[in-house]
């Protein structure tokens, strides 16, 4: 009976004591609630039923502070059955996703992060019966966890892109945040080299690292076991945290985002006996001179600018017609007529200029070569001195000041006009030609020199830079607008960003028309940089600015780039840079025309600039151009012969006037031409020339002091001077010769141009200004 | 593998012919890169190898170009897998082979406007969309006058199979489709709105993982660009992300989020979230001096699909100064950034980071240049509990003068660097502050020939880490002599380097290494090169009786073209 007694009394304690819920959530679960049915050991929760297996449903809370964040609903909670014994659940069970409501919290950023908000939660679990009333024998159980993302180590050095000036790379980086209770973390240091063609995601992705160590802090200098990294070279460094287990923990599978860095260059280049290798050349053939610029062979390494320019007297070459052969050699059959290019017609796609710029249309082409009658008499003309590469005529100008210590020699023609440049096969092709090697057979005589102004053996340089102060506007006819007109030079500076054309009227080479009309305009900028300058300029060799991967570029190669410097390229990559021009013309196009010969850029863009300093809005344009490394190599620029010249005639050409330029350098260049109209107010009464178009309608123009009362035309609807017969606004003949007459308004003297006669039109203005008061 | 080849091969051959332009110029490199490597451990020695004993890579990149017409190949492609972070597959088939992003095989012609791109391609069209993620598929470029177009498709994982006897987690086949379409120029002003989608094929291997499911996603982002006169620019871009994280989530998004989401083309279920993100940034640009600056917003859940470790959540301020003086002698180069995380406060905290960096390029005299450097980097959470608490603070300092001079007969280049680093972090398990401090010194002096092609060059150096947990010390020797001989045809490098290695309460370890460069240049047209090292590691107390040796040889054929 005793024995009977006990039995009841443990099944009746057991069914009230070891009636019981325990809750299992792990310490950092994903905050997103959709993924916790995924990974089963996220909750779990065991339920000892020692009594009769029975349906019940769970109910769950979410409470964050103590306040309830989210909530199972009843209807949408699936039964469950307990049988006797023990009994596991899982987070599909427990919390299912589409059943849970949430409380207090902002569902808008719920739905976009799918996260809850992190912070310490509790877990409550307990049972319903199918009337959602609790079943008192199994009471509530609770389970604390922390809810947070895990944010990866970031790393601090080397910084992003980093230039080393260190052998021995030491790595930083943060801890994982928050550093979870009970983990013990470690941090796999990765460093990758970037092998040529890759970039660093690329050599991230698919390289074997060539330092893997896993370490227990947040910082580790390169092991003194490993070589250090190879000299000059990119890597690519990543930090991944790893629990205990060596499992990814945090975000992103605990990768930091790489970063690269660039190592040292160990400065440890033989010299070939010469130590100057060749950079620039310019050739300028229809002047019969060459320059060239050396630089330091190890200039890219060494950062080294000091420089030497040689120049000295090649054949002149130009393009001719027949009776220009005849005029100057006496014979078409001279030995001076290297070629017979042949017939070429207006329709021609090739274009060929002669020596002075013009084109040669629906006529017999040749091809001259003659000697140099500048001769230096087989001396090779050298200097050296500090300073970044410059342009041809800084070039030339060093190499005349040399000459000019010498006595003995004739300057070296400081402007190069190679004649057409478009599209023909023109025998001068300065950039990327093969004559460039040429040079490098010259000796180099050694010379230095003395600070700027000194006048012993070499001397000191100073570049004669800048625009002119005025523009001789004399003899300006303005050409004919828009038709008729055939772009015959192009020069463009890729590096600077500029292109500056001339167009001259196309029947110029029959008429002897001297006039044309200069257009310049901003490009984008282009040139080749290495990857550290790449990745110092805009921060990464993927950058938009990056055109194209040239490929790793050799001191043997035959190809040879330079830097926007001019500067050589030598064992590197070599990429091909485009950027926006920071001198930005805003689209507008600088026109100007003015009578002479075809010039060269400088001249062009000393044009171009005064029309720019005219408006006082634009940044001037390059008045010099150095396009990097000239020597055979596949440059991105071909200004004498690519396709950019067409680009110019797309542009709009707006047609101008030029106004003569004062004392202090006033007036110039007014888009339109004419003199311009300043509205009928009666402030402009005495200033202006007054027209009568009739109806009591006036036109005004601003009268200067250089335009008195006299005659004038009209072109295009502008009023006009007339200067040695014709209207100078367009140079045709004046189809109507009109006259100022003076008129008194309101005790002023003013100067009208009548419709009819002077007195009808005078009474006319009397009567606005009458009716105005 | 070796029949696809040819047939890509013949396919550039007949472009080049097809296209049948009499001036047409082909320039470029082609080259073998072969590297050995092995490593004997004795003792107590157990590193692994850090390179592949054979490694084989072949970089052919020829350029085809003529009037209006261009064409760059690339044959970039290594024979053996390297894939460390990315899974690598058991067997490479041909397609695995191309689709490795190790290879990068493509072909880009264009004439005038229009550039077709096959093969491995890296489209770039924003900040948001996509960047620096390469797919091998085919791009379109075109840009008629002032319109926009771009287009690309392919796919950025290959699909690799779990196989946990290799340990190979497996990946899905991800494809990514991306667009651009606008007007105006790129580097001026501009519209455009830019796309990038990516899905992965749940079907394409047997991944078994729960950390990895099939994801599928689409970002879309607005872009604009006005040139506010001659130097100023604005940048704009805004963009929405969806993206599902798990195709296979069977739970259905509630009524709220499927209302929001419902317009998406992308597959939606409970796992599918959407975000912003945001940037503006200003460029002032000078001759001689320029300011950036640019203000970044991304929301906790956005992603794209363009830019792997694209980090979310934050805010980021930063502002770029530069200056260089007028006669190109002085450079200077700073940053200034400020970055804030948890900005929704989904996370249980909020780090902030500020970072300052300068750096200073000068040409003091035609001979004596100087740079200058200092950053400075901090982290710290908003916790004050001292388990919890995260702070980190790295300052580091650099000066390297070099100095450079000649004479009738020798070349002197002496170049010196002095850098120190201190990185204070404040440990949570200690609650202590722990600060490490590195001080890092060389000396190097090279002196070259001027009429024989003769180099010496010596270096010392000195590297002192210590904490309050270890310390060592190293100290460095660097000897070599570098001549060129048949006519500078044939350049021939030795050195060799001592490095001890002191560590607190051991006896030195110490390393032997030398190094034998060789260059062979044939006519400026093919080129030779033969690198071969080898270092010995003995170390002192700390391991005793322990030792290990490298060999790495590496050889190169150039030729070109």
């Amino acid at each position: 009976m005793k024995k009977i007694g006990l039995i009841l009394t443990l099944a009746l304690l057991s069914s009230g004591i070891f009636s019981q819920i325990t809750v299992n959530v792990s310490p950092n679960p994903n905050p997103d609630l959709s993924a916790w049915a995924d990974r089963q050991e996220t909750v779990t929760v065991t339920v000892n039923n020692p009594g009769q297996p029975v349906t019940v449903k769970f109910n769950s809370q979410l409470k964050l502070n103590g306040q309830v964040k989210a909530r199972t609903k009843f209807a949408q909670m699936p039964s469950v059955y307990l049988d006797r014994g023990i009994n596991v659940f899982s987070a599909e069970d427990i919390v299912p996703y589409n059943a849970v409501e949430l409380f207090d919290v902002n569902k808008r950023a719920i739905a976009r992060t799918g996260q809850l908000p992190g912070g310490n939660y509790q877990l409550c679990i307990s049972l319903v019966d199918e009337k959602n009333q609790p079943v008192n024998r199994f009471p509530e159980r609770c389970a604390n966890f922390l809810i947070s993302q895990i944010q990866p180590p970031i790393l601090i050095l080397p910084t992003d892109n980093q230039h080393l000036n260190s052998d021995r790379p030491v790595f930083n980086w943060t801890p994982i945040s928050p550093i979870p209770n009970g983990v013990r973390i470690s941090y796999r240091l990765m460093v990758f080299e970037i092998l040529k063609g890759q970039n660093p995601i690329q050599a991230t992705k698919s390289n074997q690292p060539v330092l893997d160590i896993t370490v227990a802090g947040v910082s580790s200098p390169w092991p003194p076991e490993w070589d250090l990294p190879s000299a000059n070279r990119q890597y690519v460094w990543t930090v991944q945290a790893v629990d205990d287990n060596d499992k990814p923990i945090g975000e992103n599978n605990g990768l930091a985002t790489p970063q690269t860095f660039i190592t040292p260059d160990n400065q440890q280049k033989i010299g070939d006996s010469e130590p100057w290798s060749q950079c620039a050349t310019y050739v300028c053939f229809s002047k019969g001179i060459k320059v060239a610029l050396f630089v330091p062979s190890d200039a890219m390494t060494t950062g080294s600018t000091s420089y030497k320019v040689s120049a000295y007297s090649i054949p002149i070459k130009y393009y001719a017609t027949a009776s220009q052969v005849i005029a100057e050699f006496g014979s078409t059959g001279a030995s001076e007529v290297d070629d017979w290019i042949g017939y070429i017609s207006s329709s021609n796609s090739a274009k060929y200029c002669d020596k002075n710029g013009f084109p040669i249309v629906n006529q017999v082409v040749y091809e001259v070569t003659k000697t140099n009658p500048i001769n230096y008499n087989g001396y090779t003309n050298v200097l050296h001195a500090s300073g970044a590469c410059f342009d041809y005529n800084n070039f030339t100008a060093l190499a005349n000041h040399y000459n000019s210590y010498n006595n003995s020699f004739l300057d070296v023609p400081n402007t190069c006009t190679d004649g057409c440049l478009e599209g023909g096969s023109n025998p001068d092709t300065p950039f990327g030609g093969s004559g460039a090697t040429n040079a490098a057979n010259e000796t180099i005589d050694d010379i230095t020199l003395d600070p700027t102004g000194g006048s012993s053996s070499g001397g000191g340089v100073t570049p004669t830079t800048g625009k002119p102060g005025k523009l001789d506007n004399n003899n300006q006819n303005k050409a004919a607008n828009g038709d008729g007109w055939v772009q015959c030079v192009n020069f463009t500076c890729k590096i600077k960003g500029a292109q500056v054309g001339i167009y001259v009227p196309d029947d110029a080479a029959t008429t002897g028309s001297t006039s044309y009309k200069v257009l310049a305009y901003s490009t984008n900028i282009s040139y080749y940089a290495t990857a550290s300058q790449v990745i110092a300029e805009f921060g990464s060799t993927g950058a938009s600015e990056v055109d194209d991967w040239i490929g790793y570029v050799s001191s043997g190669s035959s190809m040879k780039y330079c830097d926007k410097n001019g500067f050589p390229i030598v064992d590197q990559t070599v990429y091909t840079v485009t950027k926006t021009n920071p001198n930005n013309y805003n689209g507008n196009t600088n026109v100007l025309h003015a009578s002479g010969v075809c010039s060269d850029y400088n001249n062009y863009t000393n044009l171009a600039n005064h029309y720019n300093s005219y408006n006082n809005s634009f940044t001037d344009i390059p008045t010099s151009c150095s396009e990097g490394c000239l020597e055979g190599g596949s440059n991105p620029d071909n200004p004498t012969g690519g396709s950019n010249p067409t680009n110019a005639a797309n542009e709009e050409i707006d047609d101008i006037t030029l106004d003569p330029i004062d004392e202090n350098g006033n007036g110039g260049i007014k888009p339109g031409g004419g003199l311009p109209n300043i509205g009928a107010t009666p402030a402009n009464l005495a200033n202006g020339i007054w027209v009568d178009n009739g109806g009591g309608n006036f036109q005004v123009y601003q009268k200067k002091k250089e335009y008195k009362s006299g005659n004038y035309c009209s072109c295009n609807g502008n009023l006009c001077t007339i200067d040695n017969g014709k209207c100078s606004c367009c140079g045709e003949q004046p189809k109507e010769i009109v006259s100022t007459c003076d008129c008194e308004v309101n005790g002023q003297k003013v100067s009208l141009i009548a419709k009819d006669n002077c007195r009808s039109s005078c009474k006319e203005l009397n009567k606005k200004f009458k009716a105005k008061r | 593998m070796c029949k696809g080849l040819i047939f890509l091969m013949a396919f550039c051959l007949l472009s080049f012919l097809g296209f049948g332009q009499n001036q047409l110029q082909v320039n470029g490199q082609a080259a073998i890169y072969h590297d050995n490597y092995s490593i004997r451990n004795f003792g107590n020695s157990d590193f692994n190898p850090r390179r592949p004993n054979n490694f084989t890579r072949f970089v052919i990149t020829p350029y085809f170009s003529a009037k209006d017409f261009d064409m760059p190949v690339h044959l970039i492609f290594a024979l053996q897998q390297t894939n460390t972070l990315t899974p690598q597959t058991s067997q490479q088939n041909f397609k695995d082979f191309l689709l490795n992003p190790a290879n990068q095989i493509s072909i880009a012609p264009r004439y005038k406007w229009a550039r077709l791109s096959v093969g491995r391609i890296f489209p770039m069209y924003s900040e948001f969309t996509t960047g620096n993620q390469s797919i091998f598929g085919f791009g379109l470029e075109l840009r008629p006058k002032k319109f926009i177009v771009d287009l690309s498709y392919g796919l950025s994982q290959r699909a690799v199979a779990t196989d946990s006897t290799n340990f190979i987690q497996g990946a899905f086949e991800r494809r990514n489709l991306n667009f651009r379409v606008g007007w105006g120029n790129l580097d001026k002003g501009y519209f455009n709105i830019s796309s990038a989608y990516a899905n992965d094929i749940a079907a394409s291997a047997d991944v078994e993982s729960d950390n990895l499911k099939p994801e599928e996603g689409l970002t879309l982002a607005p872009a604009f660009a006005i040139q506010l006169g001659k130097s100023l620019r604005w940048k704009n871009e805004v963009a929405l992300g969806v993206h599902t994280k798990d195709k296979t989530n069977a739970f259905a998004l509630d009524e709220f989020e499927t209302e929001t989401l419902s317009a998406s083309p992308i597959r939606i279920n409970a796992s599918t979230r959407y975000d912003y993100a945001a940037t503006s940034s200003l460029e002032f640009n000078k001759q001689y001096w320029g300011l950036s600056s640019k203000a970044m917003y991304v929301g906790p859940n956005f992603q794209t699909y363009g830019y792997p470790f694209f980090q979310n959540d934050r805010i980021d301020l930063t502002l770029n100064p530069r200056f260089n003086s007028k006669n190109n002698k002085m450079f200077f180069t700073g940053q200034a950034g400020y970055r804030l995380n948890n900005i929704a406060e989904t996370k249980s905290q909020t780090t902030k980071q500020l970072l300052l960096s300068a750096n200073l390029n000068t040409s003091l005299s035609d001979k004596l240049n100087l740079s200058l450097n200092y950053a400075n980097f901090g982290l710290e959470n908003d916790f004050s509990s001292d388990s919890l608490k995260i702070r980190n603070v790295s300052s580091n300092y650099g000066i390297s003068p070099s100095f450079q001079t000649s004479t009738e007969k020798l070349y002197h280049n002496i170049s010196a660097t002095i850098n120190y680093n201190q990185f204070e972090e404040f440990n949570a398990v200690s609650t202590q502050k722990l600060s490490q401090e590195t001080f890092n010194s060389s000396l190097n002096y090279s002196i070259s020939y001027i009429k024989i092609p003769l180099l010496f060059w010596a270096g010392i150096a000195n590297f002192k880490n210590s904490s309050q947990l270890s310390s060592f010390d190293i100290n460095s020797l660097l000897l070599g002599v570098g001549y060129k001989l048949f006519k500078n045809s044939l350049s021939l490098k030795l050195s060799t380097d001592i490095v001890s290695t002191n560590r607190k309460a051991f006896t030195n370890d110490l390393k032997l290494g030398g190094k034998i460069k060789i260059n062979y240049r044939y006519k400026n047209k093919y080129q030779l090169g033969l690198n071969i090292s080898n270092s010995r590691y003995e170390y002192g107390s700390i391991k005793p009786n322990s030792n290990f040796s490298e060999w790495f040889v590496q050889t190169a054929l150039i030729k070109n073209f």
